[in-house]
């Protein structure tokens, strides 16, 4: 079945992943291309003393990129589901309907998986290029959080999107920022440490999410 | 199996305003039936539950034998069906989605789908998003010819459907049900269409299920009367004899099962004085306005 339901969704996401594979490119030369300059002008101890003492960040335009290629992937894939009430079509099709939307979801958090970590292994190799291990390292860990906030926004629009009714669209949005908020709340080195396990878990207990709306959906609590 | 739908006491709300209640109807296994009802008396709540996108408040329905609401994967491959609107997955073209649809049924057949495509001239690579509703049509008609089903419920198969591909539609089904001895469930809003394509009828009105017979039986024993009324206006209840009653100034028209003398009877012994009484040839449309009335 996966199969199957991958070609209707690669259908759907091949042009928004290609353009989250170019954005992410172009953060990433542009990150690297600024590194490069600012050595140029400095010295490399000074550049470091900034970044390890001062917590100057070289990498913060990456910040809302994950962000911003889940809300893209959840956008393209689910609107068109909903759009004339087009996920009956699929709900029809000769599959378990949980197992269907389980698949979809998995196909698009995997997608996004798959992305962020080829992006993540080229900063981390273009990283080496300019500093320390313990600085890159540091910063992958930093920028950890994004990628999940990227995998968690993710699935809290498709979760919005399928669900039926507008009130409750609207109160999740609210409970969606909010929540989306604690993974963003600020680029200091290594401020997340503590807590990434338990992120990383809530990431993926909610990539589970959309079956609940999918099942509003499937039982017509749309009126 | 005799009857391919069976629907039992239905009874559905949305919130506190109702659709209908202990509404009951079957469809026998290679039989076209048509669901009729005017706007807002549950024609795509009822669709709906069939295919198991909306659970009612109370009863059930059985396809196959199997409860709508829990329709295993062989179930549903023998079952086609039609959005109301004809969608399909838009972002799709001509050959995608009939390489996407295939790959879920085994007894798949394409040549009937692309037979249909060359005779449109459309190509393999138009998208569905590009082209217009009659074409649409005809490509979600194609999709369900290919996956054969062995019942195909077709949700207003003629909105937004100009008269030209409504009979390419209508001749296209009639032809392919009887053929293929195939169980169809269509509704649609333009009534006239199904005169020639159904053989059973369902009429829903806003308490549930009005009438439901065969088409030959509903066509030559429903009747519609107009005469005159010779002392002034009066208006008849509905009883056993009188299905509906019209009526502006003198000029009255009474809907009946009754034969005409059963009914010139009845206005008799109600005291009623008539002249011109006439029986009025009718149209499916016409039978449905009389049996659901105007409003």
């Amino acid at each position: 079945m996966i199969k199957k339901i991958f070609y209707k969704e690669w259908l759907k996401i091949r042009w928004a992943y290609l353009a989250i594979a170019v954005l992410f490119a172009a953060v990433m030369i542009y990150i690297f291309a600024s590194v490069a300059h600012t050595y140029k002008f400095n010295l490399a101890a000074t550049y470091w003393y900034n970044i390890i003492f001062r917590g100057i960040s070289f990498y913060s335009s990456l910040r809302y990129v994950p962000l911003f290629s889940g809300l893209l992937l959840a956008a393209v894939q689910f609107i068109p589901e909903i759009q004339k009430k087009r996920i009956k079509l699929t709900f029809h099709l000769p599959v378990n309907e949980y197992n269907v939307l389980l698949v979809m979801a998995g196909i698009g958090f995997l997608s996004l998986v798959v992305m962020f970590g080829v992006y993540c292994l080229i900063f981390l190799l273009l990283g080496y290029a300019f500093f320390p291990a313990e600085i890159v390292h540091s910063a992958v860990l930093t920028t950890f959080p994004w990628y999940l906030l990227g995998l968690t926004a993710y699935s809290l629009a498709s979760y919005i999107i399928l669900e039926p009714m507008w009130k409750r669209r609207i109160f999740y949005i609210l409970f969606a920022v909010g929540f989306g908020n604690l993974f963003l709340y600020g680029w200091f080195y290594n401020i997340y440490d503590r807590v990434l396990i338990g992120m990383l878990i809530v990431t993926i207990l909610l990539s589970i999410s959309v079956i609940y709306s999918g099942h509003r959906f499937k039982k017509g609590v749309y009126k | 199996m005799e009857y391919a739908v069976e629907c039992r006491n239905l009874t559905h709300y949305y919130g506190s305003k109702k659709v209908y209640e202990n509404m009951s109807f079957t469809i026998k296994t290679g039989s076209i039936l048509g669901l009729l009802g005017k706007n807002g008396t549950g024609k795509t709540t009822t669709i709906n539950i069939l295919n198991g996108f909306l659970e009612p408040k109370a009863g059930e329905c059985y396809i196959f034998g199997e409860n709508s609401q829990y329709l295993s994967s062989e179930t549903k491959s023998r079952v086609g069906f039609l959005l109301e609107g004809h969608i399909q997955y838009d972002f799709m073209n001509i050959y995608q989605i009939e390489k996407f649809y295939s790959q879920f049924y085994p007894q798949w057949k394409k040549d009937p789908y692309y037979e249909l495509m060359r005779k449109l001239k459309i190509t393999d690579k138009q998208k569905i998003s590009t082209m217009s509703c009659g074409q649409k049509s005809q490509v979600a008609l194609g999709l369900i010819l290919a996956q054969d089903p062995d019942l195909m419920i077709m949700d207003d198969f003629s909105m937004g459907l100009d008269p030209g591909y409504r009979r390419l539609f209508v001749e296209f089904l009639a032809e392919y049900g009887k053929a293929e001895n195939k169980t169809i469930f269509v509704t649609s809003h333009i009534i006239q269409d199904l005169e020639r394509l159904i053989d059973d009828v369902v009429i829903m009105g806003y308490e549930g299920v009005i009438l439901q017979s065969s088409m030959d039986y509903f066509m030559n024993n429903f009747r519609q009367y107009d005469f005159k009324l010779k002392n002034g206006p009066v208006d008849l209840e509905k009883d056993d004899v009188v299905t509906n009653f019209d009526r502006v100034k003198n000029h009255a028209s009474l809907y009946s099962f009754k034969s005409p003398e059963e009914v010139q009877a009845y206005l008799k012994n109600k005291q009623i004085e008539f002249e011109d009484f006439v029986e009025v040839p009718m149209t499916l449309e016409d039978a449905f306005i009389g049996i659901t009335g105007k409003y």
